[in-house]
């Protein structure tokens, strides 16, 4: 019996506890402190799983080619990876469909870790990203990466780099793309990137001949979140990657 | 008055809640992340562009022993296979014989010959400096995370196997390949 009675005090206390202005004060901010510190934190990580991304975008009708001249830079060591790729895809404003791209991808997972690696990629509609890689590159060293469609008409995509015709994806099922971008992309938020496209241009074979075309910006240095560089990779994940802007 | 006086306390404990929040968060941050802490100084802007070709692409240094063996190209495998993937049942060097079928090992005289026989659309032209060499193909089975690059590349995809290739004399990824998306990992 006394320990019932025991209880029922113990409950009245822990009653009279949370109906305290004190308690309610102390768990107010202890909730408010869990949910700014869960959102910041995940924020600036840019989620616990995506990949920081930035891109130049164009968005086009009929996109058969998409080229940059991309600058090596010096990026550090040992991170998972630093990519620049220039790409056509056939979706817009989100590239969810067939894409097919080109670029340098330096990081561990690089064959020698830390080297860069010249890369081209593509993927289907519900087919995974199938990826070779094609040699190694130089730090500290403008590039011009290309993907354009092979013959005119064709659904074959070449890889260039410079004048260099490195690789084919044969019968892809897409002769022109709606999107053109080049950017830099890495293995989470606040990845010194430093990437930098230069005169990146896309051309229209179909409506526009063999003219290049200049489109969104020239240089581009992306580091997550960090000032001073001129453009920032802020923002939730999509499915081309996040805009980039200027943050300074 | 004293509602007033209530809800002004309230109110600073949110703030207070709030901005404690946030400081704690970017201090983790930074120290987790040096790219953060500006420690990491950015790359020097580079300098214009110049007219003609760029350098040509380096070819790797020949192993002095090639790959000459399964377990050899196994052991390649799985040193990619650390940054590349992560498997829901781990495997090792062992997995080839315990579990019959999970992982395939084979050895084409060239990258061509392997493109062909995996049926791929790819060619890899006459000019290109790319290794076209003899190559190991492994493929290990089984429910797997890919990080893969690229534009729209889902990040957090789960496929039913992934395959590696290797060149013999340099010990090279020359390719890497998903299987069969299980889960796109989007929600």
């Amino acid at each position: 019996m006394d320990l019932i009675k025991l209880n029922i005090q113990i409950i009245r206390r822990y009653v009279c506890m949370v109906k305290s202005s004190m308690f309610k004060v102390i768990l107010l901010t202890t909730i408010t402190f869990i949910a700014s510190f869960s959102a910041t934190t995940a924020w600036a990580q840019g989620g616990s799983s995506v990949t920081a991304q930035a891109f130049a975008i164009f968005y086009g009708t009929h996109i058969t080619g998409s080229r940059a001249n991309i600058w090596t830079a010096q990026q550090p060591a040992n991170w998972w990876a630093i990519a620049s790729p220039v790409a056509v895809c056939t979706t817009q404003p989100n590239c969810t469909g067939y894409v097919v791209e080109t670029g340098f991808v330096k990081g561990t997972v690089t064959p020698t870790p830390n080297v860069l690696q010249q890369f081209v990629s593509w993927r289907g509609l519900g087919v995974p990203a199938d990826m070779d890689f094609v040699g190694t590159l130089q730090d500290n060293t403008w590039y011009e990466f290309r993907v354009e469609q092979c013959d005119f008409g064709t659904t074959n995509w070449c890889a260039y780099l410079g004048n260099t015709h490195v690789h084919t994806f044969t019968n892809m099922g897409f002769n022109y793309g709606l999107l053109a971008g080049c950017g830099g992309e890495g293995g989470g938020g606040g990845v010194p990137m430093g990437v930098y496209c230069y005169n990146p241009q896309w051309r229209d074979t179909i409506a526009n001949g063999l003219n290049w075309n200049l489109y969104n910006y020239n240089y581009t240095q992306i580091n997550s979140l960090v000032p001073p560089h001129q453009y920032c990779v802020l923002g939730g994940f999509t499915t081309y990657g996040s805009y980039s802007y200027k943050c300074n | 008055m004293r509602n007033l006086k209530k809800k002004s306390i309230y109110i600073i404990a949110i703030v207070l809640g709030v901005l404690g929040g946030i400081v704690a968060s970017i201090s983790i941050t930074a120290t987790a992340s040096p790219s953060l802490t500006g420690s990491i100084p950015p790359p020097t802007p580079p300098p214009t562009p110049t007219p003609g070709p760029p350098p040509p692409i380096m070819t790797p240094e020949p192993l002095d022993n090639p790959i000459s063996s399964e377990a050899e190209a196994l052991e390649w495998a799985m040193y990619y296979d650390t940054d590349w993937s992560s498997h829901t049942k781990a495997w090792d060097a062992d997995t080839l014989h315990r579990e019959p079928g999970r992982i395939q090992v084979q050895a084409f005289d060239s990258r061509m010959e392997e493109i062909r026989d995996a049926r791929r659309p790819v060619d890899i032209p006459p000019e290109s400096p790319a290794e076209r060499g003899p190559v190991w193909r492994i493929t290990i089975q089984g429910e797997v995370r890919v990080s893969m690059l690229g534009m729209g590349a889902p990040k957090n995809a789960t496929y039913d196997g992934v395959t590696y290739v290797i060149a013999t004399n340099t010990g090279y990824l020359l390719s890497i390949r998903p299987g069969k998306m299980m889960d796109s990992g989007e929600r």
